[in-house]
C-alpha cells in the first residue's frame, strides 16, 4: 500500500533520508524517531509534496509525485505545519474540504460533534486557539472516509478528551481495514493496534516491522481469575518484566515459540511493545 | 428583518454589495462629470501660394481657393457642434455635410453663399448619440495674381446634459439591485465544488483587499479634467481626425491605468506569495485537486475582481455614447466590444507579467513586495534608469517612449483609431519591425506563453 524503496532525499547538502526502505500494509502503522530523523519527510514523499532524490515511492501502486491529485483522492493527509485558511469560518472550511473530497455532510457533522468542533466552527478560524485549529484540521482529514490516512504528529496540542476521540476514530478506521500511518512522539495507547512500524534515526531506518527485525518486543496481555499464579507461570518465559494490574497480567518479552504457546494456553493477546522498543533503541543510538 | 439577517450571514451577498457600490460610484462620477468640449483648428501657417498650390485640404486653382476638411466626431444626443471658417476674401461659399456614420443618413447638407467674410456658422445639435462624419468645405473667389491665400477654421463641439447617460445609470442601478435582491431572496448556499469553489475561496480571501484599487478608482473618477481639448491638424493625421468628447485626463505624466495596474498587480503578487508563505498552498496540495487548475483559478480571481468593475463601466460608457451603433449595426458594436476586450487583455498582460513571475519565484512576501514595486516602477514610469536598462528591448525603440505605460498608451490609441486598416499600419518608429496588430495580439500571446511556463514551474515545485 505505502512503499518506499531505497529512498534518499536531500535538501541541498543535508540528507534527510538515506537509502530508506519501508513497506506498510492495512492497519495501523507508526513512524517513530527523534526530531530531524526524517519522519515528516517520508510522509511528505508519500503525499507527493516532495520528490525523492533517489529511489522509488509508491502509494497504492501510484507515484505520488507524478499523480498527487489521484493519490489524494484515495488518502487523507494531515501535517502539523498546515495552515487553515483564516479568512473562512471552520464550518466553511470543513464544507470546502468535504465538497472537494465528496464526503457526505452528515458524516462531517457527526465527527464534528464527537470532536467538539461544532460548538465553535461558525466563528472565523483566525479567532481559534492552536488546539481548536488542530481539531478542525483533524476533523477534515479523519471524516474524509478515505482508503488511507497519513497523520503527522496528530496528538500534540490536544486535550485529553480530544486524544481519546482521535484514538477511537483511528481504531474504527483500522477495524474497517484502512491504512493509517502516524508519525508521532506521543504514544497514547493506540499503538496496541499497530501492525507495522519503522523507527528512523538521522534519516536511516534502525528498526522496522514487518522487516528485518529479528527480536520483536511484544506485550502479552492475559486476563485471569488467578493473576498471581499466571504471573508466576509467565516468569518461566524469562520475560523482560511482568506487570500485574487487577485481573490482567502484562508480560513484556521477545516474541518466541514458547511465548506463542503460552498465549494459546491462557488465551492471551499480544501487541508490539513499541514504547519499550523505542526507549531501548534511543538509548542505543545516542544523537 | 430576514433580508438583513441573510445579508449578515451571506458573505457573497456582501461582496456583491461592495462591488455594486463601487461600480455605481465610479459610473456616477465618470458620467456626471461635465464633459470636456472638444474641437479642431487649422494647422499653423495654413496657406497656399502659386509655388505651393496645395496644402493639407487647401487648394489654389483658377483664381479660386478650395478648402475641404473631414472629421469623425463622436457626439451624444443634444451636443452642439459648429464648424466656423474664416476665408481670406469674399464672396465665398460655405458647405457643411454631416452624415450619420452608422446608418449612412445625410443629416445636414447646408450650403450658403456669403457676400462678406464675416459669417455666423450654423449650430448642429446632435439628434442621437452616435458617430458623425463631418465635412466642412469652402470655395473662395480670389482676385487675379494672388501671392498668398490663408484660411482659418475651427470645429467646436460642446457637450449637453446627457439625459441618456443618466437614464443608463438608472437602468444600470436597477439591474444591479435586481441581482442583489435575487441573491438575498434565493440565498444560495455557497458551492465549493470544482473550479467555482476555488474562485469562491479565493474571492473570500481577496475581497477586503479589493477595496484598495476600487477606492482609488472612485477617487480618481472625482478628479476628472474639464478643460477643452483642442486638436491641431498636425503630423499624426490618424489621431487628429477623430474628435471625441472625453471626461478623462489626457497627456498627464502618470497614466491612470498604470497606477491602477500597479496597485492591483502588487496586490496580486503579495496575496499569492503570502498564501504560499503561511503554508496555505501546502494545505491545498493535500486535497484532490490539480495544481494547474488552482493556479488558473488564482489568475481568474484576479481578473474578475480587479478588472470586472472597470470593464462593466467601460461597456456601459460605450452603450451610453453609441447606442445607435448597437441598435443599427450589432456586428459593428460586437466588434467594438471585441476591441475593448483585446485592449483590456493587452493592458492586463503588460500589467501582470511582472507579478506573475515574481509571485512564482519569490518565497517571501517581503521580497515580493520590494521586487514588484521596483520592477513595476522601472517598467511603468518614465525614469532614466528604465530608459538605460530597457533600451535594448524592442518595445522601447520608439524615440521618446520611456516606459511601458507610454508604449501601451501609444499602441492602444493607434489601434482604436485605425482598427479598420490596422493590418497595414506600421509604427513609424519601429523600422517596419512590427505592425500595431502584431504588438497588440503578440503581447497577450507572449503573456499566455509565460502563464503556461509559470504553470509548469508551479506544478513541478516541491512544497516541503
Amino acid at each position: 500500500m505505502f512503499t518506499a524503496r531505497y529512498v534518499t532525499k536531500k535538501f541541498g547538502a543535508t540528507k534527510a533520508l538515506d537509502n530508506v526502505s519501508v513497506e506498510f500494509e492495512r492497519g495501523l502503522n507508526i513512524l517513530l524517531g527523534p526530531n530531524g530523523s526524517g519522519k515528516s519527510t517520508l510522509l511528505k514523499l508519500w503525499s507527493g509534496l516532495l520528490k525523492p532524490t533517489k529511489g522509488e515511492v509508491g502509494v497504492y501502486g501510484l507515484d505520488p509525485w507524478r499523480h498527487r491529485a489521484r493519490v489524494m483522492e484515495r488518502i487523507s493527509v494531515f501535517f502539523e505545519d498546515l495552515q487553515a485558511p483564516w479568512w473562512l469560518s471552520g464550518e466553511e472550511y470543513a464544507r470546502f474540504v468535504a465538497e472537494k473530497r465528496g464526503t457526505p455532510w452528515s458524516r462531517v457533522r457527526e465527527y464534528a460533534d464527537r470532536l467538539g468542533v461544532s460548538s465553535y466552527w461558525s466563528r472565523l478560524i483566525r479567532g481559534y486557539s492552536s488546539g481548536m485549529k488542530k481539531k478542525l484540521m483533524l476533523l477534515t482529514v479523519l471524516s474524509a472516509d478515505s482508503e488511507g490516512y497519513i497523520l503527522d504528529e496528530p496528538y500534540t496540542l490536544l486535550d485529553k478528551d480530544a486524544l481519546r476521540v482521535i484514538d477511537e476514530i483511528i481504531a474504527e478506521e483500522v477495524k474497517e481495514g484502512r491504512v493509517v500511518v502516524i508519525a508521532t512522539h506521543i504514544l497514547t495507547g493506540v499503538e496496541k493496534l499497530v501492525k507495522g512500524f519503522a523507527i528512523l534515526f538521522n534519516g536511516r531506518v534502525i528498526a522496522k516491522y514487518p522487516g528485518e527485525l529479528r527480536e520483536l518486543l511484544v506485550v502479552v496481555e492475559c486476563k485471569s481469575d488467578q493473576p498471581i499464579e499466571l504471573a508466576e507461570e509467565a516468569l518461566k518465559l524469562y520475560p523482560i518484566r511482568v506487570e500485574l494490574q487487577q485481573d490482567t497480567v502484562y508480560i513484556y518479552t521477545i516474541r518466541k515459540p514458547e511465548v506463542e504457546e503460552f498465549m494459546r494456553k491462557y488465551n492471551c493477546i499480544e501487541h508490539i511493545d513499541l514504547a519499550t522498543l523505542y526507549g531501548e533503541l534511543v538509548k542505543t543510538f545516542p544523537r | 428583518m430576514p433580508l438583513v439577517n441573510t445579508l449578515r450571514k451571506n458573505s457573497l451577498a456582501q461582496l456583491i454589495i461592495v462591488l455594486i457600490v463601487f461600480t455605481l460610484l465610479y459610473t456616477y462620477f465618470t458620467t456626471n462629470t461635465p464633459l470636456r468640449s472638444a474641437g479642431a483648428i487649422n494647422p499653423q501657417d495654413y496657406c497656399v501660394t502659386p509655388e505651393r498650390p496645395s496644402f493639407m485640404g487647401l487648394r489654389l486653382e483658377g483664381g479660386r481657393l478650395f478648402f475641404q476638411a473631414s472629421y469623425t466626431v463622436l457626439m451624444g444626443r443634444g451636443d452642439n457642434m459648429t464648424f466656423d471658417i474664416s476665408p481670406p476674401s469674399a464672396p465665398w461659399t460655405y458647405n457643411l455635410v454631416v452624415v450619420d456614420a452608422v446608418t449612412g443618413e445625410v443629416l445636414v447638407n447646408y450650403t450658403t453663399n456669403n457676400p462678406t467674410t464675416r459669417f455666423i456658422p450654423p449650430v448642429f445639435i446632435a439628434p442621437r448619440s452616435t458617430i458623425y462624419y463631418v465635412t466642412g468645405e469652402a470655395v473662395v473667389k480670389l482676385g487675379e495674381n494672388v501671392g498668398k491665400a490663408c484660411l482659418e477654421y475651427h470645429l467646436a463641439v460642446y457637450p449637453a446634459m446627457r439625459a441618456d447617460a443618466l437614464n443608463a445609470i438608472y437602468g444600470f442601478t436597477a439591474i444591479l439591485l435586481v441581482l442583489l435582491v435575487a441573491v438575498l431572496v434565493l440565498n444560495p448556499r455557497v458551492n465549493y465544488r470544482g473550479f467555482l469553489g476555488e474562485l469562491v475561496v479565493n474571492t473570500k480571501f481577496m475581497w477586503l483587499w479589493v477595496f484598495m484599487p476600487l477606492v482609488f478608482l472612485v477617487v480618481y473618477s472625482t478628479l476628472l479634467d474639464t478643460s477643452p481639448i483642442v486638436k491641431r491638424w498636425g503630423s499624426n493625421d490618424l489621431e487628429n481626425k477623430l474628435i471625441v468628447l472625453l471626461n478623462y485626463r489626457e497627456s498627464t505624466r502618470i497614466d491612470f491605468f498604470v497606477l491602477y495596474g500597479t496597485i492591483s498587480a502588487m496586490l496580486y503578487t503579495l496575496l499569492f506569495t503570502y498564501r504560499r508563505e503561511i503554508g496555505e498552498e501546502k494545505l491545498r496540495d493535500t486535497m484532490p485537486y490539480p495544481r494547474w487548475k488552482r493556479y488558473f483559478s488564482l489568475i481568474a480571481t484576479h481578473v474578475i475582481l480587479v478588472y470586472t468593475p472597470l470593464y462593466i463601466v467601460s461597456v456601459l460608457h460605450l452603450f451610453k455614447q453609441v447606442p445607435n451603433i448597437a441598435l443599427h449595426d450589432p456586428y459593428v458594436f460586437s466588434r467594438f466590444l471585441w476591441h475593448l476586450f483585446i485592449v483590456t487583455l493587452f493592458i492586463y498582460s503588460l500589467v501582470s507579467v511582472t507579478p506573475l513571475v515574481i509571485s512564482i519565484l519569490s518565497p517571501r512576501t517581503s521580497i515580493s513586495m520590494v521586487a514588484s514595486v521596483t520592477l513595476f516602477l522601472l517598467l511603468a514610469y518614465p525614469t532614466p534608469v528604465s530608459t538605460t536598462l530597457l533600451s535594448p528591448i524592442p518595445y522601447f525603440k520608439k524615440p521618446g517612449v520611456k516606459s511601458l505605460g507610454d508604449y501601451a498608451a501609444d499602441l492602444v490609441n493607434c489601434y482604436l483609431l485605425a482598427h479598420e486598416n490596422i493590418y497595414k499600419y506600421y509604427f513609424t518608429w519601429d523600422d517596419n519591425m512590427g505592425r500595431v496588430i502584431d504588438y497588440l495580439y503578440g503581447t497577450p500571446l507572449l503573456y499566455i506563453a509565460l502563464v503556461l511556463l509559470c504553470t509548469l514551474f508551479y506544478t513541478r515545485r516541491e512544497n516541503p
